[in-house]
């Protein structure tokens, strides 16, 4: 594939691209670098690479505490 | 978790705000609540579902997790930080944040339904969500804003 950039304009909805901007700057990449891995994923051009999220566990004790948000604020 | 009891699964793509209660219940695996929110997190760790935080979300779970008034054990900093990161790192959650039109949405949230005191952080979040259309606002104790 020839891998030159070229500039090119799409029109999309003003909030999808507040999202994605967002994303970019919250995962380090950029709106470009997104729109990239969106259409190479989507065209099956590049396999599909997924880091698993893992997430560990704690035992922070108090089995029945329910959360209200007014707790946050205290 | 869920005012009805029930599990909310957006149509397929689509995003799921996830609420600070969520992550709270399982990150505590002492929680009576943490099998049903495991359940959802496993479904974004699959990669089935992709979910929407706000900062606001990130802060509280913060406050919340390493109270010590509120757990005997609480995370250390180290910790929660090391979680969020985890929770955001593999691009299954993204991060809201206000936009232009959230302060005509807050007002208008405000003014319809007159929340007392702390209830206006319920208002700030559901304003946030709003403008992306990744929900309405519940009227419950502990809603999960999805459509």
């Amino acid at each position: 594939m020839n891998t030159q950039m070229v500039r090119t304009t799409v029109y999309l909805p003003a909030d999808l691209v507040a999202l994605a901007k967002m994303n970019a700057l919250s995962t380090g990449n950029t709106l470009t670098g997104l729109v990239k891995e969106g259409l190479e994923e989507k065209l099956e051009i590049k396999p599909k690479r997924k880091k698993k999220m893992v997430l560990k566990t704690y035992k922070l004790g108090n089995p029945n505490y329910v959360f209200r948000r007014a707790d946050a604020y205290e | 978790m869920f005012s009805d009891g029930q599990m909310r699964m957006n149509k397929k793509n689509e995003w799921v705000g996830i609420d600070t209660n969520i992550l709270v219940y399982f990150l505590n695996e002492e929680s009576v609540y943490h099998t049903k929110a495991k359940v959802f997190i496993d479904r974004l760790q699959r990669g089935e579902i992709k979910g929407i935080v706000s900062w606001q979300n990130l802060s509280e779970l913060y406050a919340i997790v390493t109270d010590s008034k509120r757990f005997p054990r609480p995370m250390t900093t180290k910790q929660a930080i090391e979680v969020t990161k985890q929770f955001l790192g593999n691009g299954s959650v993204n991060i809201i944040v206000p936009v232009a039109n959230t302060k005509e949405i807050f007002f208008n949230l405000v003014l319809a339904i007159k929340p007392k005191a702390q209830q206006i952080h319920d208002i700030f979040l559901a304003s946030t969500l709003r403008p992306l259309h990744f929900g309405h606002l519940k009227q419950s104790q502990y809603p999960i804003i999805s459509y």
